[in-house]
């Protein structure tokens, strides 16, 4: 991080408020909320996050009970981490309201000890603070695909081959992303332009799980400012291309039939390159592309990566599986967010999501604002990392605004 | 038919090795896919070489591309002759030789539907060892004998040919717990036999784990006999291509003519006829065969398929015929197949 000059953009030009700014440098950035929020959870949160105890403590009875369930297990080691933090909340709160009042009283002995106090008191603030954070953060409800390997799909946008270079380039940073990490990818299909080095279409599959979490905010328009290559005046261009998050449901590996299986019989239609005349020993076509049309919603995939159709059928449906779980979710979430009419920030694709300038050495994420110069680093991967923690840092206090504002409305 | 002339130029514009294979692949986008593919495999071949200590030049790849771009579009020789596999099923690699016919993707679909048809439908591997002991206790001794006796399926593959439905059978069929699925594939052709079982031994990790064995034989299918009740189905993809459809361009393209064994090619109505007369012989109670067309499937049924046999036959992916499904009607446990049926 101390290689390269990082850059944080307040939204708003910060207001000074020296007792909350000694305390939370940070925070006075972002929150909008008043002091005492930083550490007290809101009373009703405090009460969402009791009521998700006592769900926890009868989860736990029935797993006793009624014998082992692998997702009762797992939803149940999830509000584990609630139940504690909430423990250990409770805690600590009447600590400090006891604290406070030494702290204030006016006998000679508390005075004595004042300065204890008040050190002992922030130290108690700055657990407390941690422990709302990480309570909220399980308040906010886990996306549902949040713990799937992903998909990431890119295509060209605005700018004709120069637009598919950058896609290519696009890919090529999450390709180096994740043999920085270890985590196994795999390329199921990149439809190679003519004439220059770039995709009219490309497809990363990342199979670790949670990649779909770390990648979720990474959908959206990708800008790029730059002399193409393709480009003989020596101008800067400004192009775009499109990087789409999906979750990958299928392991696409042992049983590749399973992802066929889960669609009715005629929904979806297979299309395959038709070899001429009779078929069979007469011919040996080599051609081995797939076509599948999703009849109710009209999604078309195709791909002809592979030497053996089987496999490219397997990879479509493995895709269109992923497209239509990705559909239903958006769907779901648009309209959640219209029945509870809020007028918040939307948290995914919103369009231009980051800029890639390359005469200045620039990257700039325009949601969360945070400026980088190190682009070089961040194409091969290595200074992504910062900027998938700042975005998620971001869409968490979204969510958290989103909560609060929710719960304010009750 | 002839290139039209603006194909060409375009091909010549972007790559020479593209316009070589143009003849072959026909189109610009299939011609560039078969590039990559050849471009894919010359690379991975220069890393192997460069791993043992050789001295790879970039001119040596270059050449390398561009022979094969030469043999494949000029030559018409066979894509996987070139690469030496085809990827065949789940996570087969089938190494092609000359001399032994290639697998094709018909034959690869229609094995996959029966045996997945067979995996999720047939008695053998829809009940569990347990269940079946403790009806055979309940019922006496009479109605589930057979199954609890036969704790092997076994399917026997007839011109098996690089051994590639013997070996997508054993890859798809997973037995159930105290069972195990057996495998035989027969050929007539010692060069295809040595191919299935170099095969069998590079592909033996995706059926080994699920106790499947496979076994290779070398025998004419005139000429041997099977023991009553040895197997429980017979699958097979003789040489259908009649003389008049062999010689035709319009039927049998020049590639598979020119380097494809005529043996595993020619053929017609006399294998079918073995085919049911070996399984009526051995009480075997299915046959699922590859056909031609509908005008073959129905000389089969009308001549082959006598009573006491259901019949029928599957298209595939393409819209033709290219099956054809037999099971004794009596008996249970293959009824299931009526549904593959479409013809």
């Amino acid at each position: 991080m101390s290689m390269f000059r990082a850059v944080v953009r307040p939204l708003a030009p910060p207001i000074r408020k020296p007792c909350a700014a000694r305390l939370f440098p940070v925070s006075r950035y972002f929150s909008t909320c008043l002091e005492e929020a930083d550490y007290k959870l809101h009373p009703q949160l405090l009460a969402k996050a009791q009521s998700l105890r006592t769900a926890r403590d009868k989860l736990s009875k029935s797993l006793t009970d009624d014998g082992y369930d692998p997702e009762k297990a797992l939803e149940q080691a999830r509000l584990d981490g609630l139940a504690s933090n909430l423990a250990k909340y409770e805690q600590f709160v009447p600590t400090l309201d006891d604290l406070h009042k030494l702290s204030v009283s006016e006998d000679p002995e508390a005075i004595e000890l004042r300065v204890d106090v008040l050190e002992e008191m922030d130290d108690i603030k700055q657990q407390l603070h941690d422990l709302t954070n990480r309570i909220k953060k399980a308040l906010v409800s886990t996306h549902p695909f949040a713990s799937y390997p992903c998909i990431l799909e890119f295509r060209p946008g605005v700018g004709g081959a120069e637009a598919a270079i950058f896609a290519k380039d696009l890919m090529n940073m999450y390709v180096s992303y994740c043999t920085l990490k270890k985590w196994r990818y795999s390329i199921l299909n990149a439809n190679e332009i003519s004439g220059a080095d770039g995709i009219t279409e490309g497809l990363l599959s990342i199979e670790e799980s949670g990649a779909y979490e770390r990648f979720r905010f990474e959908g959206g328009v990708h800008r790029v400012q730059r002399i193409p290559a393709t480009e003989s005046k020596g101008r800067v261009h400004t192009s775009a291309a499109a990087v789409i998050v999906l979750p990958q449901l299928d392991s696409g590996g042992e049983d590749s039939t399973e992802a066929e299986r889960s669609f009715a019989p005629g929904e979806v239609r297979i299309d395959i390159m038709r070899a001429r005349g009779a078929g069979g020993q007469h011919v040996n076509t080599t051609e081995s592309a797939v076509r599948l049309t999703h009849i109710p919603t009209g999604i078309t995939v195709s791909m002809q990566d592979s030497r053996s159709q089987h496999k490219n059928k397997a990879k479509a449906f493995m895709i269109l599986r992923a497209r239509l779980a990705e559909k239903e979710h958006a769907e779901k979430v648009a309209h959640e967010r219209q029945s509870r009419s809020l007028q918040v920030a939307s948290t995914d694709r919103s369009d231009k999501v980051r800029t890639y300038n390359y005469p200045q050495n620039r990257v700039t994420d325009h949601r969360c604002g945070f400026t980088m110069y190190d682009l070089d680093g961040c194409m091969d991967g290595t200074s992504l990392e910062a900027f998938l923690d700042r975005v998620e840092e971001w869409a968490q206090e979204e969510e958290m605004k989103n909560l609060e504002i929710t719960e304010k409305h009750l | 038919m002839r290139l039209p002339p603006t194909i060409v130029t375009r091909a010549w514009r972007e790559s020479s090795n593209l316009a070589q294979l143009l003849p072959e692949a026909r189109t610009i986008a299939s011609a560039r896919t078969e590039l990559r593919w050849i471009t894919e495999y010359v690379e991975e071949n220069m890393t192997d070489q460069a791993g043992k200590g050789m001295k790879v030049s970039d001119s040596d790849f270059q050449d390398k591309i561009s022979r094969l771009c030469y043999l494949r579009g000029q030559k018409g020789v066979p894509l996987q002759y070139l690469l030496g596999s085809q990827p065949f099923g789940d996570s087969l690699d089938i190494k092609c030789r000359r001399g032994v016919l290639i697998p094709r993707w018909d034959t690869e679909e229609w094995g996959i539907k029966i045996a997945q048809g067979i995996r999720r439908n047939h008695p053998f591997f829809t009940t569990a060892q347990s269940d079946v002991d403790e009806l055979t206790e309940e019922a006496g001794t009479d109605t589930y004998v057979s199954e609890t006796e036969t704790r092997t399926f076994k399917v026997l593959d007839l011109c098996t040919g690089t051994g590639c439905l013997a070996l997508l059978f054993a890859e798809q069929l997973r037995a159930p717990m105290a069972k195990s699925v057996y495998v035989e594939g027969v050929d007539s052709s010692l060069a295809a036999i040595d191919l299935a079982r170099l095969n069998r031994a590079i592909n033996a990790r995706a059926f080994e784990k699920y106790g499947t064995s496979v076994v290779f034989t070398g025998a004419d299918i005139f000429y041997f006999d099977i023991a009553s009740d040895q197997f429980d189905i017979i699958i097979a993809n003789p040489p259908y291509v009649s003389e008049e459809h062999y010689y035709s361009p319009q039927y049998t393209t020049r590639s598979v003519r020119r380097f494809e064994p005529k043996q595993a090619l020619l053929g017609g109505i006399e294998f079918y006829r073995r085919i049911l007369q070996l399984a009526r012989e051995g009480a075997v109670p299915a046959v699922v065969c590859e056909i031609a067309d509908q005008e073959q499937l129905q000389d089969i049924v009308d001549e082959c398929v006598d009573d006491g046999w259901a019949a029928g036959g599957m298209s595939d992916s393409a819209g033709v015929v290219r099956t054809i499904i037999a099971w004794r009607k009596e008996l249970s446990g293959w009824s299931w197949m009526k549904q593959l049926i479409d013809v």
